[in-house]
């Protein structure tokens, strides 16, 4: 029962972190319909930023996940000029196809400036906070990670406010849902293209800082969460918020308790036959809609 | 209309017919092949020729990838799977089962097309993202399964070495001039194999799918067994390639998985020419060019085929065989209009 709890909570947390990181694969995909391959990079640029801050700096944490923020904001902006303004609006081309392999390629070029930067060596960062929670005289939750659920937590719903309330939220809501008609009501639609990556790179930056005291650092260090990432948007239907976070949640707890009860080395396959399964009978995901092609 | 109006037209007629005797696959190829045929004994650097061989399979796999993901427009990001899976099958099959290596070329391009399929039929029913997703994921957790194996099969993190190649009794130079003439002969096959698909009634179903999926069905193209038969055919030659890889190098190990590897083959494609049937051969050849230049500064490589990869993409999607046809157009009009504006007096005549 013990072990069942413990499982229970650290999916749930690690749950909450993958929403974090997968939000931003979903809502650049839901306003510029594209899969952006380098999401994993921006958590590493954070981690990198946040490890420069707190280990190398000796400054406060709550800095280093502000400048992790920031950095990831710029990468997404940048990886937007690179990436997909060049293939914005062009009739000859498959936009949805080349913006993945351009994005692909921003990946490892992000990949290899990393490893020309900071080298291809292992980074730790200490955890933001020492000791534990202790639950029950067995089941105990590091203070850390329950810090990392507070925040996520935090993030999503600043996040859901943003996008529900802000004027500037509610137009990429609008891009999201119908392009044609939020231009015709005066929505700069390539100010929303920028603003979605900045926040895309601030979501990703923000899961990096997160992440990284549990892992190391590396340039590589973003393959694995990239991989989560997509097969959560998978799961949930790409573009869909609501079902984004219940499928990291989902992902989260399926996780831990293959850890627990199976064996780590098999969780990862038995999500996949899991999603393939899903796809088998929802080919859109768990709450996708059939949508037709734009742009 | 005068006599000397009509004379020089027909002098056109005949200019245009010579340069499309030149371009006429028959001579051209057939010259390319002995020129390619013949370079191993030019060649003394063991280095220089391992690295053409190492093209040569190369090609194999993103002709074969170029397939699916070019000319079918099957959104395939696992083709990295199906080369393993060909690779490990010789490996296993030749260095545990002492199988005969010929024999076992053929048993991993058959592992390569059942791969295929099994990867395929989930992602059938898949609209092109989702089924990028589906097989770069697939892909993903192959990789992963052979690193965590750890009963022995497959040799786990470390893969298999010590495999027995095609040519053990050869010397180091006879072994290398055997394997580049094989990995010719691969690159011939399967070029003479797509080139056999594309112009079918099945590749040509196929390409009408890529570019109209409704209007292809409503013309009685099969989606279901097209996109299988073509994954198959891709899966075969990668299949074949990734043996090929693992009798040269004599041993297989998961690194040739993986984004690193998947975005460098993607780069060969996309500069070469994403969807041309032999753009890819080209981009191979070109990548390999610019990593040997760049062997140095590693770290750079991938930054400047990169930087390349989205200039090209930029000004011409079709890539470096696009911008190639492209500009062999440019010049057949341009010789055109001056012939017919009469402006063009064959060189020849004024001495």
């Amino acid at each position: 029962m013990d072990t069942f709890i413990q499982a229970l909570i650290s999916g749930l947390i690690m749950g909450s972190v993958y929403a974090v990181m997968t939000m931003g694969l979903t809502l650049v995909y839901g306003c510029l319909r594209t899969l952006n391959m380098a999401q994993g990079l921006f958590g590493v640029a954070g981690g990198y930023v946040a490890w420069f801050i707190v280990s190398q700096a000796g400054l406060p944490s709550w800095l280093g996940i502000i400048g992790a923020a920031l950095a990831g904001a710029l990468l997404g902006v940048v990886t937007f000029y690179l990436a997909v303004r060049p293939l914005l609006g062009r009739k000859d081309v498959d936009f949805e196809m080349l913006a993945y392999i351009t994005t692909l390629v921003v990946s490892i070029m992000l990949t290899s400036a990393f490893t020309l930067i900071f080298g291809a060596r292992n980074k730790g960062i200490p955890p933001l906070l020492e000791g534990s929670l202790k639950i029950t005289s067995t089941v105990s939750v590091t203070w850390h990670l329950v810090l990392v659920a507070m925040l996520a937590l935090l993030i999503l719903g600043a996040l859901s406010l943003f996008l529900n309330r802000a004027r500037y939220g509610l137009s990429i809501m609008a891009v999201a849902q119908q392009m044609d008609a939020a231009r015709l009501n005066g929505v700069s639609v390539q100010s929303v293209y920028i603003g979605v990556m900045a926040l895309a790179g601030v979501l990703g930056g923000m899961a990096g800082v997160l992440l990284a005291p549990l892992y190391f650092i590396s340039p590589t260090a973003g393959d694995l969460p990239l991989l989560k990432g997509l097969i959560i948007a998978i799961f949930a239907g790409l573009g869909s918020i609501r079902g984004t976070i219940y499928a990291a949640l989902i992902l989260g707890l399926f996780e831990a308790l293959a850890a627990t009860y199976i064996s780590s080395m098999w969780s990862l396959p038995l999500l996949f036959v899991l999603i393939v399964a899903v796809m088998l009978i929802r080919p859109n995901g768990l709450f996708g809609k059939p949508e037709e092609e734009r742009l | 209309m005068t006599v000397e109006a009509t004379r020089p037209r027909r002098d056109r007629a005949e200019l245009l017919r010579l340069v499309d005797a030149s371009r006429t696959p028959g001579w051209a190829f057939l010259t390319v092949l002995a020129a390619g045929a013949v370079v191993p004994f030019f060649i003394t650097s063991q280095y220089l020729l391992g690295v053409l061989v190492l093209s040569l399979i190369y090609a194999i796999l993103n002709l074969a990838w170029n397939l699916t993901i070019g000319i079918s427009g099957i959104w395939n990001f696992g083709q990295l799977a199906l080369f393993a899976a060909g690779g490990y099958a010789y490996g296993i099959l030749s260095s545990r089962y002492g199988l005969s290596p010929w024999l076992g070329l053929g048993i991993g391009a058959f592992a390569g097309a059942g791969f295929g399929i099994l990867m395929i039929l989930p992602a059938l029913r898949l609209r092109g993202i989702y089924a990028a997703l589906l097989t770069f994921a697939f892909a993903e957790v192959f990789r992963l399964i052979i690193i965590n194996d750890s009963s022995g099969l497959t040799g786990g993190p470390y893969g298999l070495s010590s495999v027995p190649g095609l040519f053990s009794n050869a010397t180091p130079t006879g072994q290398q001039r055997g394997y580049y003439w094989v990995a010719l002969a691969g690159v011939v096959f399967t070029a003479w194999v797509l080139k056999r698909l594309v112009d079918s009634p099945t590749g040509l179903a196929l390409q009408a799918l890529r570019d109209s999926t409704p209007y292809a069905i409503g013309m009685g193209a099969n989606r279901r067994s097209s996109i299988l038969i073509s994954t198959a055919v891709s899966g075969f030659l990668s299949g074949l390639a990734g043996a090929l890889y693992g009798g040269y190098y004599e041993g297989i190990s998961p690194v040739v998985m993986g984004l690193a590897p998947l975005s460098l083959f993607m780069l060969m494609i996309v500069i070469g020419g994403l969807g041309r049937l032999y753009g890819p051969a080209l981009g191979t050849f070109i990548v390999m060019l610019l990593s040997e230049l760049l062997r140095d500064v590693d770290q750079w490589r991938f930054i400047v085929l990169g930087a390349i990869l989205l200039v090209i993409l930029a000004f011409q999607p079709t890539g470096l065989s696009g911008l190639l046809s492209r500009g062999i157009a440019a010049l057949r009009k341009w010789m055109a209009e001056g012939e017919s504006a009469g402006k063009g007096e064959p060189p020849q005549q004024t001495q």
